[in-house]
């Protein structure tokens, strides 16, 4: 037997894009996103330095993403209806296995990217948005911090394909 | 519990409305209406700086387009009010939280007592409109230094169901809280907002003529006096998550030597009054210090800003 290539057969896209400009701020629905490699998303608190976590600093923290499917099954399975502004992920995603993409380059629209660690949920996250059992429920299914390789411009509805 | 993301706002009306009282008129960037709140709530307010203060709004809480507030300018305070007054212009950013209920009316009470000692008048518009919307009767009692320093006595004209008595302490005229609660009505209830001295003054009165607590409700809106909110003598914090030990020093509160050591705790008030820089308690053998909590929260958490320790506290940090 051959060993086969990564799995690179789904194909999803951007269902959602957000950004804050500091710590604890409502996350702005935007329509696109503008990505800056090496640092993050223009307008975003982790490119500017004042978010939750900008005191450590992380290369994979440069942007977050969820999956749509998750948010979906916590409302079904749990009852909790996490708004998608609300997880404070800057891309939302529909079709896209996010636990595949670690380690890997991934593309969304004309940008290049690499799946850094998968997200761990955080109390902080329940408390700000007061949503009791939403760490509990985002437990191994967080979504996926990443760092950004080729920047441009990304849209909703942009393709996001894993990269072989 | 109340969600504690901040509001891109913008400030859209200043005005002063009394010596040293300047009033604020905010609108959100991103949203048509702020979240609903209830008379008698307050707000964190960020200034651009990074700088968080927390007021009560004294706006109608049912108008939703704007969020009120009033900032006394107080030089010797801890340089937040100064901030306000002096570095805020209409059209500049601010970001404020989502209200807070704090000084909440009593639903069944056919009479609600105001009693207000110079700025802790600002919740007290809210609650009057409120009351006027329940069709119940309201009284202010309103104690200032100089009549100057008299806010909103125009808006409280206009509330046919209150009656507002004015206390003028330069004229001669003082506020007597034992005279006040001799006429209280055995149904009333009585809401106290202002400086500790005040609100000392009328918890004793109460406990003195045996007004029952039920029926008091009160508001500080200055915490712990900023020296003494800092102050005391040295001890340790382990945090318990990040296997660290951060001491604190005599001259700095714990809120201070953790975000100095880079652990990032929320903060707003540093006067143990708003209850956003609470973290979990493990153990140790604590002084708690603050004014919001009760004492079954004090089992397992403190208020960093101004509660202390004796030797080494554990928290879940």
């Amino acid at each position: 037997m051959t060993s086969s290539a990564p799995e690179t057969t789904f194909r999803g896209v951007v269902a959602g894009l957000y950004t804050c400009a500091i710590a604890g701020e409502e996350m702005a629905i935007r329509q696109s996103l503008t990505l800056i490699a090496g640092q993050g998303v223009e307008g975003d608190r982790y490119l500017l330095g004042t978010g939750y976590y900008s005191r450590r600093p992380h290369e994979d923290r440069q942007i977050t993403l969820i999956e749509a499917e998750t948010l979906e099954s916590i409302k079904r399975d749990q009852g909790i209806d996490l708004p998608p502004e609300e997880t404070r992920r800057n891309v939302v995603t529909r079709g896209v296995p996010l636990a595949h993409l670690v380690g890997r380059e991934f593309r969304i629209g004309n940008t290049r990217l690499y799946g850094g660690r998968l997200n761990v949920p955080c109390k902080y996250l329940e408390d700000l948005n007061d949503r009791p059992g939403v760490f509990n429920a985002l437990v191994n299914r967080s979504g996926l911090n990443a760092r950004i390789l080729e920047g441009g411009d990304i849209h909703l509805g942009d393709a996001i394909e894993a990269l072989a | 519990m109340t969600k504690r993301l901040l509001i891109a706002s913008r400030v859209v009306g200043l005005s002063d409305i009394a010596t040293g009282i300047r009033r604020f008129t905010l609108r959100p960037e991103r949203r048509e209406l702020f979240p609903p709140s209830v008379a008698g709530s307050y707000v964190t307010v960020r200034h651009q700086s990074g700088l968080l203060r927390t007021y009560s709004l004294c706006g109608d809480a049912d108008r939703r387009e704007t969020f009120e507030f009033a900032v006394q300018r107080e030089p010797d305070g801890r340089g937040g009010s100064m901030l306000f007054h002096d570095d805020i212009d209409i059209g500049d950013p601010v970001h404020v939280s989502y209200p807070i209920p704090s000084l909440v009316l009593a639903e069944d009470a056919p009479e609600h007592v105001f009693v207000a000692g110079g700025i802790g008048v600002t919740p007290f518009l809210p609650l009057a409109l409120e009351v006027d919307r329940r069709g119940q009767r309201s009284v202010l009692h309103y104690a200032v230094r100089s009549r100057s320093q008299l806010a909103f006595l125009e808006e409280f004209a206009g509330i046919a169901s209150l009656t507002v008595k004015v206390y003028v302490s330069s004229e001669g005229n003082r506020m007597r809280i034992d005279a006040l609660l001799a006429g209280l009505n055995a149904t009333a209830h009585l809401y106290a907002c202002g400086p500790d001295r005040l609100l000392s003054a009328v918890s004793d009165a109460c406990e003195t003529m045996a007004v029952g607590p039920e029926r008091i409700h009160l508001e500080s809106f200055s915490g712990l006096d900023p020296a003494k909110a800092r102050a005391g003598d040295p001890f340790t914090v382990n945090l318990r998550l990040s296997k660290r030990e951060i001491a604190v020093p005599a001259d700095k509160s714990m809120l201070q030597a953790l975000n100095d050591a880079g652990v990032g705790v929320d903060y707003s008030c540093e006067g143990g009054v708003c209850g956003a820089c609470r973290v979990t308690l493990v153990s140790g053998d604590v002084i708690h210090r603050d004014i919001c909590l009760t004492d079954a929260a004090r089992a397992e958490t403190i208020i960093t800003c101004v509660s202390r320790g004796r030797g080494i506290v554990t928290l879940q940090l």
